[in-house]
């Protein structure tokens, strides 16, 4: 799901990292003192969500999570993908710094979509854990497909590009449909202020 | 509540506990590494997970211009081999081989030029001295003799030492390559806690002001 270093053309490099600093920048101004540790928290699970190998499908591929991300932080998942992979690629080398916004943009603005796509559907019970995997699933989706689009900007041809990259990457988008699944059913039950479910004050 | 509170306590501890066993933290990198072996340069390539990667571009640049060389792809165990490009040899580039996966993934190795002319320098040497003994010919019999066997025993244990060394290369640049070690797992997740303590911090000093 990391875009390596040296593959990227400029254009895709600075509008990817543009689109990622409004995208933190918004982020960060919603961000309320309460939340602070509750973001870290999943920002810290993103992190190391991506030692998790997948060992099936053509490829070798890893978790992401992004869903998850998406629907319990909303636009506070930008600053904590953004500083999940940063700490990615310095400690592990997975991408890179110069891509790093693009790697972000690819990942961070799936899970905001589903925040808003899904939002209505989770406060309902008896939909919350097909959201939940709808969320999963479909962030990974369209993260792969995001990513095949920069590499496309680029130079490969976007449809098979596609192809390799979604193939690869069908059996994380169903495993995390059912870990986004599970934690948000799981988080409703336990501990549902944390999924803001009622609109607050 | 509390049952609740302990499942979830365990859960996330056991979730903690199995996101740390090394045996499934395995990256998504692609490595690669390459050698000399008289005439060609022979390569591997893996994912840093240890699968190799199979049927993947191989392109072999002038690491100063960034010339395209040669290419050639991977076979079924990601080994590579391609000859040394006539070019490279004659202007003694330096070489960047880089593999490229297709799914944005890419990997770099640098080969210089003295790595693998090693012993093709000393060749023109070799033939203009003989070419010269030759002509001063039988009153200096003995010393011809003794240069080439000079020259057979240094090619000879270079190609040995090439030989017993490339597994250790290998060695070498695997332990380099090495998956993501405990400390820094941790250390990550550390920053991340620290980064949010400093937001924190920031954040309740302008509460304050106000």
């Amino acid at each position: 799901m990391h875009i390596s270093e040296g593959i990227l053309s400029a254009p895709v490099l600075i509008s990817g990292g543009a689109l990622t600093v409004v995208g933190t920048a918004i982020g960060l101004k919603r961000l309320d003192y309460d939340r602070i540790m509750g973001v870290a928290i999943m920002a810290a699970t993103f992190f190391v969500a991506a030692l998790i190998h997948v060992p099936l499908g053509p490829g070798s591929v890893h978790l992401v999570l992004n869903g998850l991300l998406g629907v319990v932080l909303g636009w506070a998942c930008f600053p904590a993908i953004l500083i999940a992979l940063l700490l990615q690629a310095i400690i592990f080398q997975y991408g890179g710094i110069v891509v790093l916004g693009v790697n972000t943009f690819n990942m961070a603005f799936p899970a905001l979509l589903c925040f808003y796509l899904l939002r209505p559907w989770l406060k309902r019970p008896q939909y919350r854990s097909a959201a939940g995997f709808i969320g999963g699933f479909l962030s990974v989706f369209l993260a792969s497909l995001l990513m095949a689009l920069a590499l496309a900007l680029s130079d490969t041809g976007f449809l098979t590009t596609a192809k390799i990259i979604m193939a690869a990457h069908l059996p994380v988008m169903i495993i995390e449909g059912f870990i986004t699944m599970f934690t948000v059913s799981f988080l409703a039950r336990v501990k549902p202020e944390i999924l803001q479910l009622e609109p607050r004050s | 509540m509390s049952l609740l509170k302990k499942t979830f306590i365990t859960f996330c501890l056991l979730a903690s506990v199995f996101c740390l066993l090394p045996s499934i933290s395995q990256a998504h990198k692609v490595r690669i590494f390459a050698y000399a072996e008289g005439n060609s340069i022979v390569g591997e390539t893996a994912f840093s997970g240890g699968r190799p990667a199979k049927d993947s571009e191989i392109i072999v640049q002038d690491a100063a211009s960034d010339k395209l060389l040669s290419t050639c792809r991977t076979d079924d165990k990601g080994l590579f081999r391609f000859p040394i490009p006539e070019e490279a040899q004659k202007e003694h580039l330096d070489l960047r081989i880089i593999i490229n996966v297709g799914e944005g993934h890419r990997g770099e190795w640098f080969l210089e030029a003295a790595e693998y002319l090693g012993d093709g320098e000393d060749e023109p040497i070799l033939s203009s001295e003989q070419q010269s003994v030759g002509e001063v010919a039988p009153a200096s019999m003995t010393t011809k003799h003794s240069t080439s066997d000079e020259e057979l025993i240094r090619r000879v244990v270079e190609e040995v030492l090439d030989k017993k060394l490339s597994p250790l290369k290998r060695m070498l640049v695997e332990s380099k390559n090495q998956g993501p070690s405990l400390q820094d797992i941790l250390g990550g997740i550390g920053y991340i806690f620290g980064l949010a303590g400093i937001i924190t911090y920031f954040k309740s000093r302008k509460g304050e002001k106000k």
